[in-house]
């Protein structure tokens, strides 16, 4: 006898816009919904031009991966493979990683890529690494949401909640300048941003640099 | 410190941004220093007592280039308001809220950096009577670098303490001091 199964997946998309260069993005849909398969060939399939190459960094020891190229005549392969599986790294949400797209690719037209997944719910405890120097990583909000890291909110009663600290700092890539923007920098006052608190926006990726390690805890339900 | 600008005046040449490294204008990053720190320093002022962490408006204006020109020059003239004070004393950070300026001429490695600091409503640093000033070399972000990283901030200035000699008494001010002095000797001789 037949039963109803029923699923509380919650399944998107997100749309990437990118550009010629370099491009700091962020995938904030889970491949399949288990954490663990959101690799370079499950995350962007055959969507990105032959010699793009992916950078994803490593906190822990403050220097990136290898670098992976993507071969479209190679049958839609990440070379070298080993560099395809330690970049998966950067595409766990609520990380993020440097797309370059080759000369003459996404320009003057931006390159849209669509990147579909599953809505990660309940909290997701993000380790973050600091000290002084302040030490970086790239990361991102994990819902596909685009509010201020903070005091910002994915809804009601569900906060971004960065746990931030004075002089902690985020660096936006500024994809289409070819440069970054001001940074942002948290004064001594909780809430306070010189140059104001970073949102970014959906798919945005984003340079943390903290004084401190700590865990940020995003917590979000589809309401 | 904390320099508020009235003025954020960019001159210098006009080059794209990109394939040239680029230098936060803070010193956000240098939390400890002493007056005498040849890197990692912050801005002091010196009354007479000795040097202190500046704790008040000033001015700044830093000149950036390869050893031998050209140059940029970005300027933080006036008083400021909003970010006076911002991160505490003895430090500054761009307030103007653009991008961490471009140096000409240097892709990478370091540019040769001059910072000129002081009080008061003097639009020069020439015109200023409390005043400091370095030159040093600079790290700046490596443009050839894939992908390219964040630009440094100020981790190579050395302290730079704001002094002055105490106002000079102007000629008149002697003359009017000898004519009192006169006066009480013609008092005292008349009693």
């Amino acid at each position: 006898m037949a039963q109803n199964v029923y699923s509380l997946n919650v399944v998107g998309y997100v749309q990437l816009s990118l550009t010629n260069g370099f491009n700091m993005v962020a995938n904030q849909l889970d491949f399949d919904g288990t954490g663990l398969n959101n690799n370079l060939t499950n995350v962007f399939g055959t969507n990105l031009p032959n010699l793009t190459k992916a950078y994803a960094f490593n906190p822990a020891t403050q220097t990136y991966f290898a670098t992976a190229t993507y071969s479209a005549p190679g049958g839609g392969q990440w070379a070298p493979g080993a560099a395809g599986a330690a970049t998966a790294a950067g595409l766990k949400p609520g990380a993020g990683l440097w797309i370059q797209l080759p000369a003459g690719q996404g320009t003057p037209t931006p390159l849209t890529v669509t990147l579909v997944g599953n809505v990660r719910q309940g909290n997701n405890a993000l380790s973050v690494v600091g000290g002084s120097p302040k030490k970086f990583q790239i990361m991102s909000l994990v819902p596909p949401i685009s509010t201020g890291i903070e005091t910002g909110t994915f809804s009601t009663g569900q906060p971004a909640g960065y746990p931030a600290a004075s002089l902690d700092a985020v660096y936006f890539w500024n994809a289409v300048g070819k440069a970054y923007f001001a940074t942002r920098t948290r004064t001594p006052t909780a809430g306070v941003w010189q140059n104001g608190e970073p949102v970014p926006a959906i798919g945005q990726a984003f340079w943390l640099a903290s004084t401190g390690n700590k865990t940020w805890n995003q917590n979000f339900t589809v309401p | 410190m904390k320099k508020l600008l009235l003025t954020a005046l960019v001159s210098g040449l006009a080059i794209a941004a990109y394939a040239q490294g680029a230098v936060g204008l803070n010193n956000l990053d240098n939390p400890t220093s002493t007056p005498t720190s040849t890197s990692g320093g912050q801005f002091y002022l010196d009354t007479g007592s000795g040097p202190v962490l500046i704790n008040q408006d000033f001015n700044a204006v830093f000149i950036m280039g390869p050893a031998s020109g050209p140059t940029i020059t970005v300027s933080f003239i006036g008083s400021g308001a909003a970010t006076d004070n911002l991160f505490g004393p003895g430090t500054f950070s761009d307030p103007s809220g653009n991008p961490p300026p471009a140096v000409p001429g240097v892709a990478s490695g370091s540019c040769t950096m001059t910072i000129q600091a002081w009080l008061g409503s003097s639009t020069t640093y020439a015109g200023a009577t409390t005043k400091g000033t370095a030159t040093f070399q600079q790290r700046v972000s490596d443009s050839t670098a894939n992908p390219p990283p964040p630009a440094p901030s100020l981790l190579d200035m050395p302290s730079i303490i704001l002094s002055g000699a105490a106002p000079t008494p102007e000629p008149s001010t002697f003359a009017l001091a000898g004519l009192g002095a006169a006066a009480l000797l013609i008092f005292r001789r008349r009693k």
